[in-house]
């Protein structure tokens, strides 16, 4: 059992983990010891595995006891679904940490005598769990409404409080259905917790809400979660960090000519958005933001949704990096995925929880266009802010790329204002080649050069040449010159002799 | 439709004649008509010795000429191809200005000194017009041919080219005035001045040609002003080659025919007009 420090004249609250990994993060370390908890959800969305992992934790990790009252199936059907995730409900049967209590033929006259044996086996038991799957089901044996009412109001709230017996109290949430199972549980129950999932682009996305918690901040956002063998692990909302002190140290990009245009460098702690169209040199960037970073001796994350380590390996090769070394030394730490959004809030823990692991001084992420392809508009851009406020409050300098069309603005990148500095890349048609420009967008806290120059891929990567002179309309993709010069390189162009009998 | 004034075609900003008719404005041919009249005066004056002993020497005219001519139409030049070069990267064109350049700076450097040493001038104007001519004949090779192109880092050679034209220039300057080295150069009629004279007007000639011969694959109105200009040169130093005293009618043959070629210097860079199509992306409009 935990205890909440709470601060100021706030009454403390113990607390009972639920062992549910990211859950108990975010409503204080548990729920509130003794309340009732309406545990609302769609069909199949994990009511049944939560609620498991509740008592299953309580035993295993904090020697509490626990029953599970079962109005839906019996214990042989609970056991063998058990025996697919990890929890041993067997054992902690025999050492009497837990109990399976199966009322699935249970009819109306006789509810009151099965809460009455329920209440009756948790003081002998000591349970300080109880989980009761379902309430939808019990309220079925009820002819009249107003019974199951009743008996939600008094005996269960009654029987729960004053035993101090956490309990989970399950609804079923019908597909389509705004209400939470019969309608009347919520307003009964102390904290509402509401599991529901939906298709989004053809993925399942599954959704975790916190409606009510009394005694409890809850998280103000929609937190989504995942379940998996080792049974419901819940995604931490994507709040922005905390933003810590600010850092005045400059750090190199890597590249010369775009640290000679931001003055030096940028800030340590702040963000480059490297924005470009394909093929325009933004990974190279990153490659060679991360290169630079490990071979000062920085820890360097670098989140590719794109490539795998191996490409970017090879990548990184083609200039002469050699990046596995890198690796080897502890330096430098790729993590790969194609996101989906279906798993997109699990790469992100992993993501965080490696920032939390490697604590990198440099971090990449390439790019931002296949999160924005499978992530709501709104959770895309807080993802956005939450990466710029991660490096604020932690002093982790980022650079983040995103694909743009061609003669793009940062406007068209619609979540790029939380940036610091915004660096796009473009190429520009001139003489039937391809050259590349880049020019600053934007720059915080440093002097803005606003020359659009020149860069080239060389063999050892992104080098800024001067700025173009000579070529107008740049930003646009093409770069007509002016006219006379036009017509001058024109007149002089090198242009293959044709045959002989067409010279004269 | 072909603009033969401005070069552009709604196609081609080069202006490649479709039906390979060969036809000229009037004013290309007025200027062709030009460039054997010169060659006429100067068998008249020079060779045939008909100017009746008449002479001239003005100092300031011929400052007047070597700046405001000469100097100001190689510059335009110079500049228009360095940007060029700049915008391509096509070493044809750096090659191209650095010779206008040079022959420009060299023959008002030449003109001036002139008039306080005749063969200090005359070594400076001579030795200029043949580095020039060699760098035309290159040029015009590299066009006729198909030049190579410099990819990257631009600025630094077109700085690095006429830098070293005006110290180029500056050296000979000093060298013409403080030795002997070259003063055979700057003696009127003498047998190493005049093979000079014949090697600038050959090669000019022959750098004319080059470019003429990319003039009739493109039918560019700049070509035609560009090689036009070099073969009115040429004949301007076959005015120069029968000079036989100091301000005869010769030599102010050769100063009018240089004239007339900065005039075609110039028109082949203003014959260009401004874009016609105009065309712009959005990304484009929405930034103006």
């Amino acid at each position: 059992m935990a205890s909440n420090e709470s601060t100021g004249h706030e009454p403390v609250v113990e607390r009972v983990p639920t062992g549910v990994e990211g859950l108990d993060g975010v409503i204080e370390g548990g729920f509130p010891q003794g309340d009732l908890i309406l545990l609302a959800g769609h069909p199949g969305s994990g009511k049944t595995l939560l609620s498991s992992q509740f008592l299953y934790n309580g035993a295993t990790k904090y020697a509490e006891p626990g029953v599970y009252v079962s109005f839906a199936e019996n214990r042989e059907a609970f056991l063998r679904n058990m025996r697919r995730t990890k929890m041993k409900f067997e054992e902690l049967e025999k050492k009497n940490l837990f109990k399976f209590m199966d009322f699935i033929t249970v009819k109306d006259k006789a509810i009151d005598e099965t809460l009455a044996t329920v209440v009756g086996e948790i003081d002998p038991f000591k349970a300080k769990r109880l989980v009761i799957d379902s309430f939808s089901a019990m309220a079925q044996a009820f002819s009249e409404r107003i019974d199951a009412r009743i008996v939600l109001h008094t005996i269960l709230g009654r029987m729960t409080r004053l035993n101090r017996v956490t309990t989970l109290l399950i609804a079923e949430k019908p597909l389509g259905s705004k209400l939470l199972g019969g309608g009347m549980e919520e307003f009964v129950s102390d904290a509402v917790v509401v599991l529901t999932h939906s298709i989004e682009r053809g993925y399942l996305v599954r959704n975790l809400d916190v409606v009510k918690m009394r005694g409890t901040r809850t998280p103000g956002t929609r937190l989504h979660y995942e379940i998996g063998d080792a049974g419901i692990t819940v995604y931490p909302a994507l709040t922005p960090y905390p933003v810590g002190k600010i850092s005045a140290d400059r750090v190199s990009t890597g590249v010369d000519g775009v640290d000679r245009m931001l003055s030096g460098g940028m800030y340590r702690g702040s963000t480059i958005l490297v924005m470009g169209e394909s093929g325009t040199g933004k990974t190279t960037s990153s490659l060679q933001f991360a290169v630079k970073g490990a071979t000062n001796g920085e820890r360097v994350l670098f989140i590719s949704y794109e490539e795998s380590p191996e490409e970017l390996a090879r990548h990184g090769r083609s200039f002469g990096w050699d990046m596995p070394e890198l690796s080897e030394n502890g330096l430098l730490k790729f993590l790969s995925y194609i996101p989906d959004p279906g798993n997109v809030y699990k790469i992100f823990a992993e993501g965080r929880a490696e920032i939390q692991k490697f604590m990198p001084s440099r971090l990449v992420v390439d790019s931002l266009t296949s999160l924005e392809r499978v992530m709501d508009p709104d959770e895309f851009f807080q993802t956005v802010r939450r990466l710029v406020t991660l490096g604020k409050s932690r002093g982790i300098t980022c650079l983040a790329t995103a694909g743009t069309s061609e003669g793009a603005l940062p406007s068209d990148f619609w979540v790029s204002s939380p940036a610091d500095v915004i660096l796009s890349f473009r190429q520009v048609e001139s003489q039937s080649a391809l050259r590349r420009a880049l020019v600053l967008f934007k720059a915080r806290g440093s002097p803005l050069d606003s020359s659009i120059k020149e860069f080239v891929i060389n063999q050892s990567g992104i080098v800024v040449e001067e700025k173009f002179a000579d070529l107008e309309q740049i930003l646009s993709g093409s770069g007509p010159r002016p006219a006379r010069v036009e017509g001058w390189s024109d007149a002089f162009a090198n242009r293959p002799r044709p045959k002989r009998e067409e010279q004269w | 439709m072909v603009d033969r004034e401005s070069g552009f075609t709604p196609q081609n900003t080069v202006g490649r004649a479709s039906s390979g008719v060969f036809s000229i404005s009037v004013s290309q041919k007025l200027g062709f008509v030009s460039v054997p009249v010169i060659g006429v005066l100067a068998i008249v004056f020079g060779v045939l010795d008909l100017d009746g002993g008449v002479t001239f020497q003005s100092s300031v005219t011929e400052a007047a000429i070597g700046v405001g001519a000469i100097l100001s139409s190689a510059v335009i030049v110079a500049r228009i191809s360095a940007k060029s070069f700049l915008a391509t990267g096509s070493s044809n064109l750096l090659l191209l200005g650095i010779a206008v350049f040079e022959f420009g700076l060299s023959s008002t450097i030449g003109g001036f000194i002139r008039n306080y040493s005749l063969g200090a001038g005359l070594q400076i104007y001579v030795l200029g017009a043949f580095v020039s001519a060699c760098l035309h004949v290159a040029s015009g090779i590299l066009t006729f041919k198909g030049s190579p192109r410099v990819m990257t880092r631009r600025t630094f050679p077109v700085w690095f080219s006429y830098i070293g034209t005006v110290c180029f220039v500056l050296l000979l300057s000093i060298l013409a005035l403080d030795s002997t080295l070259f003063s055979d150069v700057g003696q009127i009629g003498a047998l190493t001045q005049r093979m000079l004279i014949g090697s600038v007007v050959a090669m000019l000639l022959l750098s004319g040609f080059f470019f003429f011969r990319v003039y009739l694959r493109s039918r560019s109105p700049i070509l035609y002003w560009y090689s036009l200009a070099l073969v009115t040169v040429a004949f301007a130093f076959v005015a120069f080659f029968t000079t036989q005293v100091e301000g005869d009618l010769a030599l102010w043959t050769g100063l009018g025919g240089l004239c007339l070629a900065s005039l075609y210097f110039l028109k082949s860079v203003f014959v260009s007009s401004p874009r016609k199509d105009g065309a712009s992306s959005q990304a484009g409009r929405r930034l103006n």
